[in-house]
């Protein structure tokens, strides 16, 4: 929107833009306001408005209007939650599913018009670590007063115009009634097959003082936590530090598991937050995860890597265990209204145990392996910042972060037979049985401090100065236990590895933000100095480099609810130990690997172009997304294979890897319904050398989606929803897969005490190459019903209906192909109660 | 997308009789005292509670013409109740605000305090200008108003007070000003929110002719070194 003003003889001047639509609208006291429409088709040069007396006079107009003040607060929605409940809620995703706008979906992730919730706070503190899903199924809907949603939130207000922050926050405003300090429910239930569930969620608030308990007891397959949960749980690092790292080692904690044979959770966590002083809140969390699940899978693996690919088949059976405790403790101390410090100190204790039994059948070889693992791994991470505003345009953060690590995996592969044949040197025996120990510790300090200069409102400058020191300390044994307690260490044939790796990163990083009408940009530049150094047996290597990392990005806001935003960035990455260490590993029953201590860095090219559009009023939602990446110098894993065993060893090479991904998605709201279609395309290349042939490899992706869903309160919530996805590889051979997903889903409150869920997946997977098919279908279902004026709840639910015995799922790597069956837990009825306080 | 211009007429020449309607005039205004995000107990409260209740006896005019505005209190404070007292007060009004459309600066005479007993100094303030105009409208007895925002932030001493604007122009009432300081926009402000205060326009007088006269009584002073001085001589 613009405006322009006439001169005195009422010409005016227009500066338009081609190609784009605009209405002029004319206005003057006492005549008609005139409307002019232009398309971008029109040449129009000169126009003149010829203005008509409007008939009503105006030397004097009184005004009748009420003038009614609104609560203001900058990127805030408010909700008050009475207004569009009506009492038969039981949890608050139950009473956030009536707001408008307000969408809760199956993992328990909350959008609000379209704009996902990054963290729940209760009575602005941060509940369970920002948890959308432990908040939305276990704080009861009554005793909710309102909503408010912030975004771009920080937590630093007085950094809030400096900091770029995508998040949008949900803040939970309890009811004041003042005798309610205790609230929570108890959940418990039992059905066939020794089927239990026990899930006690209580809460305790006062205004100095918030504890929160949630237990959980299941062996129905039901995760009390999502991974993102558990990140945010993790989440030990600064904000002004990026932390790539990943969760692999506590995955299992987090997934549902209803793709096992057997399943056992046990969860505790607790949740605290005091306010010592005006000035200091203390706050964290405790918790403590047991879980044992068993699994069977028989698959197929096809191994591309000949023009004639071969088969092998597998079959596994596991037994899981896994041990989680962790502690954190967050201490905010607000010094003044321009001043702040943050410590988060995280510990971690976890013991992983996994048993396997497989089965391989391979051209004419059949092994059997049993494999153990057991992995302890304890971990502390704590991290300081201090944040302060000098004056209106001078501010600062500092920041200085500690991980440390100590993870010791002990692998243990048994077999009646000897494996990795021509890989390992054997001792003969009558059981074969191979150890590898490894010792992992690690320690990672890394700091920045981030000098804010606000040149006017317009230009902003800033200033980066940091350093990221890793040292990594790696031990590995392997050998051979033989029957009559003698060991053959495999050292003399190169196995084995101990390794002291020394990683920094020190640099200093300029960024000017600067706004031009609706287009902000911020170009950057880093200096970076890298150092890598590491200490083998065989040898030491040390390698500096200096860099030089542009980036720019621009955001053009065509209006409130559009945007455009282009991203460019020219990086690099350093290899981690692990891909450094020059002798031998055992990866697998089948595989070794040897890392390589002369790799170098990956240079690459980062591009992206995002648009979005939020209209929620005209029910309008678009998002489309296209990334580019092209890495110009990249590591890859040459592989040689002897049958199914192989042997990789990584390296770096100037063939470049490119990678493009597109993603979109539109949304709209038609009469009643919500219609909506996605999709994902993904190309990827990259040369690989298989067997001592390099090949170009190609492997593409694509997804396209649609989805109907109700959309009106007095309806039932019903959707219906396919997805098709095609995957296909081509190198020295090639593959197709594809697979078709129907979904529905259906939510029905009736008769005000009753509430009927069910939900159904019918899946279709195909191999193209080979020509065969392979579909599952899974149906669940549940009734509750509430007695009226009660805090009881009775709930029945059947879970896998159909009885369907396993999954399937099918994917492509980079040189195999695996189909597989996953057996999933069988039909199980459910009865429990649930009691509110 | 649509891109939507506004076109505000001046026409001089073809409207003599509209120079002086459109360049002179008088409106009148009322406050209306919100509540705020976080109200506090006690003093604060109670106070809040009396403002609300004196707003009502409140009225405030803006008499302009091509180059300056008075907006001023319609009868003196003198003959109000307490509560009207404290109304103007948390509206932030303590004396007639004058204001220089061609400078964009507006003047006051400094509130009477301890310290400052006479109201000696006649303060020069920067009219506020960061305005976001928004694609919003509403209708204010049937004139069509726009919506315009603005984040204010006053440093005094080592602290900053955040204020948040809300405008509502009329691109109609071709006149860059509003109560208060606060102008700056394409149309006359007929409801402003400063926080959790409002000032709705309640009467147009469009032709009605005004005579505005600066004072000269006083020391002249920026704000900045006013609210300096302030902090210095708070006893």
């Amino acid at each position: 929107m613009d405006y322009g003003i006439t001169d005195k003889k009422g010409r005016y001047k227009l500066h338009l833009q081609k190609e784009l639509a605009y209405e002029i609208s004319i206005s003057f006291l006492g005549y008609e306001s005139q409307e002019l429409i232009l398309t971008p088709q029109d040449t129009l040069k000169k126009y003149n408005f010829r203005l008509q007396e409007s008939s009503t006079a105006l030397d004097e107009v009184i005004i009748t209007q009420e003038y009614n003040p609104v609560k203001i607060k900058k990127d805030t929605i408010a909700f008050d939650v009475k207004a569009f409940t009506n009492g038969d809620e039981r949890k608050m995703k139950d009473a956030l599913k009536k707001i408008p706008g307000v969408e809760v979906d199956k993992n328990g992730g909350v959008t609000v018009n379209g704009e996902k919730i990054t963290q729940m706070l209760v009575e602005n503190k941060s509940f369970f670590g920002g948890s959308t899903k432990l908040a939305v199924d276990n704080i009861p809907a009554d005793a909710l007063d309102s909503i408010e949603v912030l975004s771009n939130y920080t937590p630093t207000k007085f950094l809030k115009d400096v900091t770029d922050s995508d998040e949008t926050v949900m803040n939970v405003k309890l009811k004041k009634d003042k005798k309610k300090f205790v609230f929570g429910d108890i959940e418990v239930a039992g059905g066939n097959r020794r089927s239990y569930k026990l899930h006690p969620a209580l809460f305790y608030y006062t205004p100095k003082l918030n504890l929160g308990y949630i237990g959980d007891l299941n062996n129905v397959g039901e995760s009390v936590m999502t991974y993102e949960d558990l990140i945010q749980f993790r989440g030990g690092a600064s904000r002004m530090v990026k932390d790539k790292e990943g969760l692999s080692d506590l995955k299992d904690f987090v997934q549902d598991n209803d793709d096992v044979l057997r399943n056992k959770s046990q969860f505790s966590a607790i949740n605290y937050g005091v306010e010592a002083n005006d000035k200091l809140y203390v706050s964290g969390i405790g918790l403590f995860s047991k879980l044992y699940l068993q699994h069977k899978t028989v698959g197929q693996n096809e191994y591309l890597t000949d023009e004639i690919p071969f088969m092998e088949d597998k079959e596994t059976h596991q037994d899981n265990q896994s041990l989680l405790g962790m502690f954190k403790l967050k201490l905010d101390y607000e010094k003044s209204e321009h001043e702040n410090w943050k410590y988060t100190f995280q510990f971690q204790n976890s013991a992983h145990k996994n048993n396997t039994d497989l089965t391989s059948k391979a051209l004419q070889d059949s092994t059997s392996v049993i494999s153990n693992n057991q992995t302890d791994n304890l971990s502390f991470k704590h991290y300081i910042e201090w944040n302060k505003a000098f004056r209106k345009d001078l501010k600062n953060t500092l920041t200085i972060n500690h991980n440390y690590e100590n993870k010791k995996p002990q692998d243990l592969w048994t077999s009646n037979q000897v494996f990795l044949q021509n890989y390992l040197p054997w001792e003969n025996d009558s059981l074969y049985t191979v150890n590898q120990d490894t010792r992992i510790k690690t320690h990672r300090l890394y700091g920045l401090n981030k000098f804010y200069w606000i040149i006017n409102s317009h230009n902003h400058l800033y200033f980066t100065v940091g350093d990221d020191y890793r040292k990594t300390n790696f031990n590995q044994t392997a050998f051979q236990d033989i029957t009559n307690g003698e060991k053959n260490s495999f050292a003399q044939e190169d196995f084995g590895n101990k390794m002291n790796y020394d990683f920094n990163d020190a640099y200093v990083k300029l960024e000017y933000k600067f706004m031009i009408g609706k287009l902000t940009n911020t170009a950057a530049v880093g200096f970076h100095y890298y150092t890598m150094k590491t200490h083998q047996i065989e040898n030491n290597t040390s390698l500096s480099r200096f860099y030089v990392e542009p980036e720019w990005e621009s955001t053009y806001e065509f209006s409130d609810s559009e945007k455009l935003k282009l991203k460019y960035s020219l990086e690099n990455d350093f290899p981690k130990s692990e891909l450094l260490n020059n002798r031998f590993e055992i990866r697998n029953y089948n595989a070794v690997s040897r890392g390589n201590a002369l790799l170098k860095n990956e240079r690459y090219h980062n591009a992206s172009l995002r648009f979005t559009k939020l209209d929620y009023y005209s029910g309008l939602t678009l998002f489309a997304f296209l990334t580019l990446s092209k890495k110009t110098k990249a590591i890859s894993q040459e592989r040689v294979f002897d049958g199914i065993n192989h042997f990789s060893i990584p390296v770096i090479g100037d063939n470049p890897t490119h990678q493009y991904n597109f993603m979109a998605a539109i949304q709209k709201k038609i009469a009643h319904f919500r219609l909506g279609f996605n999709t994902n395309l993904n190309w990827y290349n990259f040369t690989q050398s298989i067997d001592g042939v390099y090949s170009k490899n190609e492997i593409n992706f694509q997804k396209i989606g649609a989805k109907i869903e109700t959309d009106k309160k007095s309806w039932p919530t019903a959707s219906l929803s396919y997805d098709k996805k095609f995957q296909q590889y081509t190198g020295l051979s090639s593959s197709k897969i594809q697979s078709d997903i129907f979904k529905a889903e259906f939510d029905y409150s009736f008769m005000s005490n009753f509430i009927v869920r069910a939900d159904y997946e019918y899946s279709i997977e195909k191999n193209k190459t080979q020509k065969h098919t392979n579909h599952y279908q899974i149906l669940n279902a549940s009734l509750a019903y509430n007695f009226k004026e009660s805090p009881v709840e009775l709930n029945f639910s059947v879970q896998n209906i159909l009885n369907n015995k396993s999954r399937y799922s099918q994917s492509i790597s980079d040189f195999l192909k695996t189909e597989t069956r996953y057996y999933v837990l069988p039909r199980i009825f459910l009865l429990g109660v649930t009691y509110q306080l | 997308m649509q891109n939507k211009i506004y076109l505000l007429g001046v026409f001089f020449m073809l409207l003599p009789f509209f120079l002086q309607a459109q360049t002179t005039g008088e409106v009148t205004y009322e406050v209306k005292i919100g509540h705020q995000e976080k109200e506090e107990e006690g003093i604060v409260a109670r106070a809040q509670k009396q403002a609300r209740r004196g707003a009502s006896d409140l009225s405030f005019i803006l008499a302009y013409n091509k180059n300056e505005a008075k907006f001023y209190l319609k009868d003196d404070l003198q003959n109000k109740n307490k509560d009207a007292t404290i109304a103007a007060a948390v509206a932030e009004y303590f004396n007639p605000v004058y204001t220089n459309l061609k400078e964009k600066k507006y003047y006051f005479h400094s509130p009477k305090n301890p310290y400052d007993k006479n109201g000696k100094y006649f303060i020069e303030n920067e009219m506020f200008e960061d305005w976001e105009l928004k694609n919003e409208t509403k209708k204010i007895e049937g004139f069509t108003c726009n919506k315009a925002v603005g984040n204010m932030d006053i440093e005094e001493g080592d602290k900053t007070i955040h204020k948040e604007l809300i405008a509502w122009y009329c691109p109609e009432v071709p006149v860059s000003i509003g109560p208060l300081g606060y102008g700056g926009l394409p149309g006359l402000i007929l409801e402003l929110q400063v926080d959790e205060v409002l000032y709705g326009a309640k009467k147009l007088s469009l032709d009605k002719e005004v005579n505005i006269e600066f004072p000269i009584k006083g020391e002249k002073i920026t704000e900045k070194e006013y609210l300096k001085k302030k902090l210095s001589e708070r006893p």
